[in-house]
């Protein structure tokens, strides 16, 4: 059976139509082409020819014509449109007009490296021209390394190298500095949040060690599609780039249908696992032997979503049947990678390290399983089934958490609504100044010379008091210490500290298992402590805070732990306010101090409490960004205990609401409340970025809060609990009309909007 | 409310405790800076010329250098440089693959802010040995200013490096020293100066390696006989500069210069033992270093020396498989056979699990003698001492298959 006369079969069956609620389709489009550029070099015209290729999309021809009229340019066209060649081909074309031009480009990770790295040589052996592309990370042997900073045309590499291998020995990579032509970003929609603040100030790094090399690269980006790739792009290299996102290649029909599991307990409003609902309705497209992926959420999803599959299908199926997640060995995943590729394997479940640019052909179908926490990320999923020609299906199963049923109601989110927006926030302090230092270990710093920002004399000054630099009597600041300032720095958290969690169960092989900041560590690995990770329990044994080490040991236990924190938050910094009728918003700089106090055991399934101990570990302080709102007292008429709980409901809500605006994930963000707030005297909700310096979240927060709390608003009066339930107003609390009072404050925020701001 | 950058810079940093410690705080900077300053560069320029240093005009502006002269007569450790007159440089120059006299020696050592090639690695102090007359000089050449680097460097192009010929004498230089003179050139944008490399890590290891627990300059000095008294361990040299920097009295810097003129002379000295290992004139008792002697001419085609080399490491009272086993193969390669076989013999019946002798053994039965019974016996016995089914016993499977037929042809010949 084909997947028309599946789809066919699905429209017309009315059970699964009930639940379906959205079916949308996408016509099929023609491609659009152009001419191959005349001006392109014979030989790269001719490995086009080879590959039969005589004309482009005209997304690459645009890019072509920006790059040609020097721009830094940004292509956020969907999977499988052909980016890669808006970039090898500027590239490849310079290299053979002028061998001493060098490009570099980067991936977030090895894994899409290598990837790339296989299409390029491709490419390269179909040219007459000798052509060196070398990938740089982490793996290369040491021997290969000279050879490759002097002859490399192309240098492979990774954000985290270039950070702390390739721009602090710049000198030896003379050859590659002062010949580069282009820099080359793939997947730029990765470099967001914390890790996109850090990649930014990377880059300006980079721009600065060619600036002396006397060479300036142009910028290609390439995009999954986001909200804002211009803006992201134009952040990350501190150049206004040119953004190419009409894609001209010829697209199959498409159907997307956002499923919502049946009712099976009415009268508790239980709806069918999402799993058990996708295992369902992927047996049916294997079954007719449709080329299908899977996404879920967790590793071990991964391996009970593919033996429930495999366990489904006729025995000549069950071996094309494979799940794929990290934490498989590098063998086994290139070889499932082939395997999609080449149509050996049929089904494969995954977590989202399948999301990213991995090649692996197109399939049919792709169900995703629960939302990944991003719009973007679900696009990017869905267009894993997409081909050039025919049709494919994109499904999306929801499951019963307060924010999925939000999407099912609003599946216009899904289906046409833009996808959100990548944030950075490279001008965060500490991050800054991070960089700074690795800039100064660079190349010394002229004392007017600018780092991105205005205050960057009065930084540099800061650097040379605290004995870090030195202004020598040229007048420029120079590197004092005697280390390497890269090596304290990791581009993947904003906090220098992380306190990494390792696995002792083992005690002769200790393992990581994971990392997590301090802030977070004080409720979540202190000793005694439940440690949850990947659905396996561990309990900590030990956690040394001063050398940044938690040691865990796997249990077998029925019951997690929760620890209560006493917060004192200090406004710091009041920026702005914004006055409404009975709550006024607040936006700022806050100083957070934190004691975890006790913790209690609860049983999982029944959420019983089973005891409790006490935490004996010091204060902890966060300086950080944060949006408040004040409450007047007479909103609630109720006693201080249950303004507590519709404080505490209201914070759970809005950190939901935030993330989903803002793209972050929910643990990017802390709440705090206060009863009686020490500064205001009344009710307050604090949501606050959880990062040391902020990274701008709550700052758009409190500037989106319309959108964001109308939201909020639908998420807690769609929520099908009476009371409230721990999927919309969170866990832990036992208030009869909870859900009624937070409903009112959510309200209460609106209802105040077309008040002037102050 | 609102803070200062520099105060929420602060508060912000305290709260991550990413420094170490308190930032310390210089004095506020007085009111008549101009004049401040002025007088402290004068006031410094006073301490340098007082402490001998000269003040060197180059195009890049100035710099600071202090000359020490040692008569040649002086003994570091056991030996007075003037040992360096009596040696044969030709094996030197050999190693070197360069042209080697008393007069283009440069003996090459630096003092850096930190270890590691990065960019941001500043030698601070170059310092280079050199023979002129009837003295051994050490040129030390101070950045005593972040600002004054350039000149140093131009310095030391214009003056001991400047040499085309010269041989820059290292330890450790190869991998350190010189690429960072190098990364220090491109960082100024002056081209790359490229002199041929006398390394002396590279031979001290392969003579020493087993004598001491690691080859360092200091250790391989210290079996020279070479004290140290007061030395400042290298690794607060960085701390030193920083206080200097900072405002220090030159006082402070004392220790490093004396320090790293040490490690100048010593390189002298190591040069001296090696030199003099390589010409023969050195006589060693233990096996490795002998060894290590042998492998050289033996590389350089020297066979007499390199055959005198050998029988002393495999007499030696330390000598052990690797000694023997080379030794023969360089008795195989010379022709001398019946030597080469009672020396395999003996390996044999020492180290009863090698089956390297007996293959050797059976090779030379098989090919040179034509004896194919005792090479048939040899291979056998050669397969008892390999893995089954390795790559090894294949080869020998082979030999033997190949020995058999010959062993039938053999018969069949004569019964014809």
């Amino acid at each position: 059976m084909v997947l028309e006369q599946l789809l066919e079969e699905w429209r017309r069956d009315e059970a699964f139509a009930t639940q379906v609620a959205a079916w949308h389709v996408a016509p099929a489009r023609l491609g659009r082409f152009r001419e191959i550029p005349k001006e392109l070099h014979e030989d790269v015209k001719q490995a086009l020819l080879t590959r039969g290729i005589d004309r482009l999309y005209s997304h690459q021809a645009e890019c072509w014509d920006a790059l040609a009229v020097g721009r830094d340019i940004v292509v956020a066209t969907p999977t499988a449109s052909g980016k890669t060649l808006c970039y090898n081909l500027p590239v490849l074309d310079q290299i053979c007009r002028d061998p001493s031009a060098r490009a570099l480009y980067i991936f977030p990770t090895k894994a899409l490296a290598q990837d790339q790295v296989a299409e390029l040589n491709d490419w390269i052996g179909r040219l007459q021209t000798q052509v060196q592309s070398f990938t740089y990370d982490g793996d290369t042997p040491v021997h290969a390394r000279q050879r490759i900073r002097e002859a490399g045309h192309i240098v492979v590499t990774n954000p985290d190298m270039l950070h702390a291998a390739i721009l602090p020995h710049h000198t030896k990579w003379l050859r590659l500095f002062e010949n580069l032509r282009y820099v080359v970003i793939d997947e730029a929609h990765i470099y967001r949040g914390v890790f996109g603040s850090h990649v930014a100030n990377v880059l300006r790094r980079l721009q600065r060690i060619c600036a002396f090399y006397g060479s300036q690269p142009q910028f290609i980006f390439s995009s999954a599609t986001i909200a804002n790739p211009g803006e992201l792009t134009t952040r990350l290299c501190g150049r206004e780039t040119t953004v190419i996102d009409e894609s001209g290649s010829p697209e199959g029909e498409r159907h997307t249908i956002v499923y919502n599991p049946p009712i099976v307990h009415p009268q508790l409003g239980l709806r069918a696992s999402s799993l058990q609902t996708a295992r369902r309705l992927a047996r049916r497209l294997l079954d007719a032997e449709i080329s299908t992926i899977a996404f879920v959420k967790t590793r071990t999803q991964v391996e009970v979503l593919s033996s429930y599959l495999k366990a489904d299908a006729r025995e000549r199926l069950r071996s094309r049947i494979v799940g794929y997640r990290g934490g498989y060995l590098p063998n086994e995943r290139r070889a499932i990678e082939r395997g999609l590729r080449n149509g050996d394997i049929l089904g494969v479940v995954s977590t989202n390290a399948l999301e990213l640019g991995v090649d692996i052909g197109s399939l049919q179908a792709a169900i995703t399983v629960g939302y990944p926490g991003s719009i973007a990320s679900i696009r990017q999923q869905s267009g894993r089934a997409g081909r050039r020609k025919g049709v494919s299906l994109a499904l999306f199963v929801a499951n019963a958490s307060a924010l999925d049923q939000y999407l099912v109601r609003h599946p216009g989110a899904l289906l046409e609504g833009s996808p959100e927006a990548a944030r950075i926030y490279p001008d965060n302090l500490l991050i800054l100044m991070d960089h700074l230092k690795c800039s100064a270990y660079e190349l010394p710093f002229a004392v007017h010379e600018s780092f991105a920002v205005e205050t960057t004399a009065e930084l540099l000054e800061y650097l040379a008091d605290a004995r870090v630099l030195h202004k020598g009597g040229d007048n420029r600041y120079h590197w004092m210490a005697d280390a390497l300032p890269s090596h304290g720095v990791s581009l993947r958290s904003a906090a220098q500290e992380n306190v990494v969690i390792i696995d002792e169960t083992d005690a002769a092989r200790p393992i990581v298992i994971g990392e997590t900041d301090r802030f977070s560590a004080l409720t979540t690995l202190h000793e005694e402590a439940i440690y949850l990770h990947q659905g396996k329990s561990y309990q900590v044994e030990k956690l040394d805070l001063d050398n940044g080490k938690a040691y865990v040991r796997a249990v077998d236990c029925d019951y997690y732990t929760d620890a209560e924190l006493a917060v004192r938050l200090q406004v710091l910094d009041e920026l702005q306010h914004a006055q409404g009728v009975g709550v006024i918003h607040r936006t700022g700089e806050v100083a957070v101090n934190a004691t975890p106090t006790l913790f209690k055991k609860i049983k999982f399934d029944t959420h019983e409490n089973l005891g409790w101990g006490r935490i004996y570990l010091p204060e902890a302080e966060l300086h950080t960004a944060g949006y408040w709102c004040t409450f007047e007292e007479r909103l609630l008429k109720v006693g201080p205990d249950a303004w507590e709980s519709a404080l505490k409901g209201f914070g759970h809500l809005l950190k939901h609401a935030v993330a989903l605006h803002c793209m972050c994930s929910v643990s990017d963000l802390h709440a705090a409340v206060q009863v009686r707030d020490p500064l205001y005297t009344q009710p307050t909700v604090y949501v606050y970025d959880a990062y040391p310096g902020g990274i701008g979240i709550c700052e758009r927060a409190f500037r989106d809060r319309d959108l964001i709390l109308q939201s909020a608003l639908d998420m807690v009066r769609g929520c099908a609990c009476e009371w409230g339930c721990p999927g919309c107003v969170g866990p832990g609390n036992e208030e009869e009309q909870l859900k009624q009072m937070v409903e009112k404050l959510v309200a209460r925020c609106l209802d105040g909007r077309q008040l002037q701001e102050v | 409310m609102a803070r200062s950058l520099l105060d929420k810079l602060r508060a912000l940093e305290q709260s991550v405790r990413t420094v170490a410690s308190e930032p310390v705080m210089v004095d506020e900077p007085s009111e008549s800076v101009d004049t401040g300053q002025i007088g402290a560069i004068a006031a410094r320029d006073e301490e340098l010329l007082q402490a001998g240093f000269r003040r060197m005009e180059t195009d890049c502006g100035h710099c600071w250098c202090r000359t020490t002269s040692f008569d040649v007569c002086t003994k570091h450790g056991e030996r007075p440089f003037f040992d360096v007159l009596n040696l044969d440089l030709a094996p030197i120059a050999k190693l070197a693959k360069a042209p080697v006299s008393m007069a283009n020696l440069r003996f090459y050592d630096t003092e850096t802010n930190g270890l590691g090639l990065g960019s941001g690695t500043l030698p601070f102090l170059h310092s280079v040995g050199y023979f002129v007359d009837d003295d051994f000089c050490v040129d030390q050449y101070f950045v005593d200013d972040y600002g004054n680097e350039a000149a140093v460097l131009a310095a030391l192009q214009a003056g001991p490096l400047g040499d085309q010929d010269a041989v820059v004498v290292t330890f450790n230089g190869k991998s350190f020293d010189w690429p960072l003179l190098q990364n220090r050139r491109i960082l100024h944008q002056m081209p790359r100066i490229d002199r041929p490399q006398l390394d002396l890590l590279h031979p001290s290891r392969r003579l020493w390696k087993g004598v001491l627990d690691r080859v360092s300059l200091a250790e391989v000095e210290s079996l020279l006989g070479v004290e140290r008294i007061d030395d400042l361990p290298g690794r607060e040299a960085p701390a030193r500069y920083f206080e200097f920097v900072g405002g220090a009295s030159f006082f402070v810097m004392e220790d490093v210069f004396r320090h790293n003129l040490h490690d100048v002379c010593s390189l002298v000295s190591v040069f001296i033992a090696i030199a003099e290992a390589l010409s023969g004139h050195a006589v060693y008792v233990s096996a490795r270093p002998n060894l290590a002697i042998a492998t050289w001419f033996d590389a350089w085609h020297d066979w007499e020396a390199a055959d005198e080399a050998y029988r002393r490491a495999a007499a030696a009272d330390d000598a052990d498989w690797r000694a023997f086993w080379l030794f023969s193969l360089f008795l195989k390669r010379r022709g001398l056979w019946e030597e080469a076989v009672r020396l395999w013999q003996e390996m044999e019946a020492t180290y009863v699990t090698q089956p390297e002798p007996l293959i050797e053994l059976a090779k030379y039965y098989e090919h040179r003698t034509a004896d194919l019974h005792a090479a048939k016996q040899a291979t056998l016995l050669a397969l008892a001492r390999v893995r089954p089914a390795s790559g090894e016993a294949a080869a020998m499977a082979h030999r033997l298959d190949r020995i058999e037929r010959k062993l039938a042809r053999q018969i069949h010949i004569d019964l014809a």
